[in-house]
């Protein structure tokens, strides 16, 4: 496969007064044509960020890229300039986000919004445009996409109103799509649907999709290989079988314990002890440590490397070196 | 369990809200039936799950149930007396909500103490001192610790603000509690210290629920029977395991057929509902579910299923599922 993306030890801190908050902390991953690269984790893990880091979508007052690359057609977009970052952003990559009613405009119809991309990006005059975007809307299963050009979001349905956003993402056939939640607000019926959606275009387009999220199903159904990320690093790095058969890492093994079964009927929920702390950089343990079972003595004195496993899983544990006999990193 | 008294009892619950047009709103342009017609029990130390689709009517059901909301017909019926004006007092002491939102179900302005103890004050007439007797263990536990009582809900992360919300409900010694999707605004690893406390409290405290979310596997965990409901209609009701192992309604399975379950392994092509929830203001005679069901026939657009049983204990409202009076 393709890689079209690779982010090398991306790091990107938020500053708030004199806290400095290592957001995303060493972020590794590369990701091909035609693959969902998933990362999962809960709030504040640095999910989001890495999604906004890689499109120079953030805040510059309070927020800097401290280090790493992001290399993507042949450039590094951390180093690149607003307006090189505008023909890229919506062109070869684009975004869904979570929640499509405060995606969209609400003074701009469906067809404006559309067609907007088209007349921005492809050099399509308005007829040319409204004929691509009402051949986009059928693509993305809306019903009667003719009658529906000239709505306003607020005359659609949440499931309605993702599709248009989905639209307007493959406009321009882009080489990567970032969605970040794409399911969280919507129902369940909706959010198959929408799911079903995003798999076959991703399959018709050969495009790559990394898809963040913190719901454990959409990543075993979605994904070709999952980043787990706590407190602004990456954890595990697995393919999913591997992860939901034998996750690695202890935050990934609580996380997928503490999850109600529709299956088996456990009587007690497994938990992870304590909540998600606040880091200030820089971090010298496991981030992990405090909430950890097996927390051993160097785990409070010095962070893990993410150790490579032999079949191409990474784990950020000190205890998987001294399971294993030979780390390779 | 339908041999005992039941605890709540729902007659024909109904919640109508009338949209109005013109500039006095003097006209009537349709009937919302948030809540149409629901009959449902609840025996004493059940839990029953409520399952549905945001707009299915779960949450005002919780509010008309609690009399948050006036009904607009039918009646509720606390342990076999119905809940008037001369008995709502009672029941309101007796019955408590624990809200989705840990961030604005708490007063920002109030501290913990005056939060946990504001139902002591209302209802009772302990002083200050004696209401915090009460508070102290309460907060103990829940998993809070002492120095909580003079902070604000601020200065909490969600799971230990929804904590806070529990000792709120718990503090009367209540005998009924609405859980109006509880966890839904938690992260996964805290939803989970959430549930666990909930049940504990739940058993030593021998306590009847409603619990209402829109997430099937924690609906399962937590319940004991689960209602399913559609555009304000219960569709299918039954003891949980029943409920999986033998479905009947076609919504309830493509409700369970659309949950991405946690297993690679099982991944398979999902076949999603087609279409939306259809809008609940005048919707057409019939089914409720007839615009998205696969089966839907003739009959299903003309007259209305009524909620059968069955199966011993299994209730569902279809004119053509297994054991219904057309298969």
């Amino acid at each position: 496969m393709q890689a079209i993306l690779h982010v090398n030890n991306l790091k990107t801190y938020y500053y708030a007064g004199n806290r400095v908050v290592p957001a995303v902390d060493g972020v590794s991953f590369t990701l091909s044509r035609g693959e969902v690269l998933g990362i999962v984790g809960e709030s504040g893990c640095g999910k989001s960020t890495v999604a906004r880091s890689v499109t120079g979508l953030f805040d510059r007052s309070y927020t800097r890229i401290e280090g790493g690359e992001v290399l993507f057609d042949g450039m590094d977009l951390t180093r690149q300039s607003a307006k090189t970052l505008n023909r890229i952003r919506g062109k070869k990559i684009s975004m869904i986000f979570q929640n499509p009613l405060t995606s969209l405009n609400p003074v701009y119809t469906v067809a404006d919004q559309i067609t907007e991309v088209l007349l921005l990006h492809e050099g399509m005059n308005r007829r040319q445009a409204r004929e691509r975007a009402l051949e986009l809307l059928t693509m993305v299963g809306i019903p009667e996409p003719k009658a529906r050009l000239d709505d306003f979001p607020h005359q659609l349905s949440g499931g309605m109103q993702q599709r248009v956003l989905i639209a307007i993402a493959l406009a321009c056939n882009p080489q990567l799509v970032i969605a970040d939640e794409p399911t969280t607000a919507l129902d369940v019926t909706i959010q198959a649907q929408i799911l079903r959606l995003m798999d076959n275009i991703r399959t018709q387009f050969d495009m790559g999709m990394l898809l963040i999220t913190h719901n454990m199903g959409v990543v075993a159904e979605m994904c070709d290989r999952v980043l787990v990320m706590y407190g602004g690093v990456v954890v595990e790095e697995a393919d999913p079988l591997q992860l939901f058969d034998a996750p690695l890492h202890p935050y990934t093994r609580g996380l997928l314990a503490a999850i109600p079964s529709i299956e088996a009927q456990k009587e007690t929920l497994y938990t992870i002890p304590g909540t998600v702390p606040r880091f200030s950089h820089p971090v010298t343990c496991c981030r992990f440590a405090d909430r950890c079972p097996h927390c051993a003595g160097h785990c409070r004195t010095q962070e893990p490397p993410l150790f490579r496993t032999g079949d191409g899983r990474g784990v950020r544990c000190w205890n998987y070196l001294s399971e294993k006999e030979e780390p390779s990193q | 369990m339908t041999a005992k008294t039941p605890l709540i009892e729902l007659r024909d619950l109904q919640k109508h809200y009338r949209i109005n047009k013109g500039i006095f709103g003097h006209r009537t342009r349709g009937t919302v039936k948030a809540v149409d017609s629901i009959s449902l029990s609840i025996a004493p130390e059940e839990t029953l799950g409520l399952i549905g689709e945001s707009g299915c009517g779960k949450s005002t059901l919780s509010r008309v149930l609690l009399g948050l909301t006036p009904a607009t017909g039918g009646e509720v019926l606390y342990d076999g007396r119905p809940v008037n004006r001369r008995t709502l007092p009672q029941f309101r002491r007796e019955a408590q909500m624990i809200f989705q939102d840990p961030y604005s179900s708490l007063d920002p302005r109030m501290n913990i103490e005056d939060i946990i103890g504001e139902p002591l004050r209302v209802h009772t007439r302990l002083d200050r001192k004696a209401r915090r007797d009460v508070i102290l263990p309460l907060l103990e536990q829940v998993g809070l610790s002492e120095d909580a009582l003079s902070k604000y809900p601020h200065e909490f992360s969600g799971g230990q603000r929804q904590r806070i919300g529990i000792a709120r409900a718990l503090v009367l010694e209540p005998r009924f509690i609405v859980c109006d999707e509880p966890v839904s605004a938690l992260d996964m690893s805290i939803q989970a210290q959430i549930l666990n406390l909930f049940a504990e409290m739940k058993k030593t405290r021998r306590l009847t629920c409603l619990f209402i979310s829109h997430d099937m596997s924690v609906v399962k965990h937590i319940s004991d029977r689960i209602a399913v409901m559609y555009l304000g209609h219960i569709v299918e009701l039954a003891e949980k395991e029943e409920l999986f192992r033998n479905t009947l309604h076609p919504y309830t399975a493509a409700l369970m057929n659309a949950i991405p379950v946690p297993n690679p392994a099982l991944r398979r092509k999902i076949e999603p509902l087609p279409g939306d929830l259809p809008s609940p203001i005048d919707p057409p005679p019939g089914c409720p579910f007839q615009t998205r069901c696969a089966a839907a026939q003739e009959r299903c657009r003309r007259e209305m299923p009524a909620l059968n049983e069955l199966l011993p204990g299994h209730f569902a409202a279809c004119h053509f599922c297994k054991g219904g009076v057309g298969a």
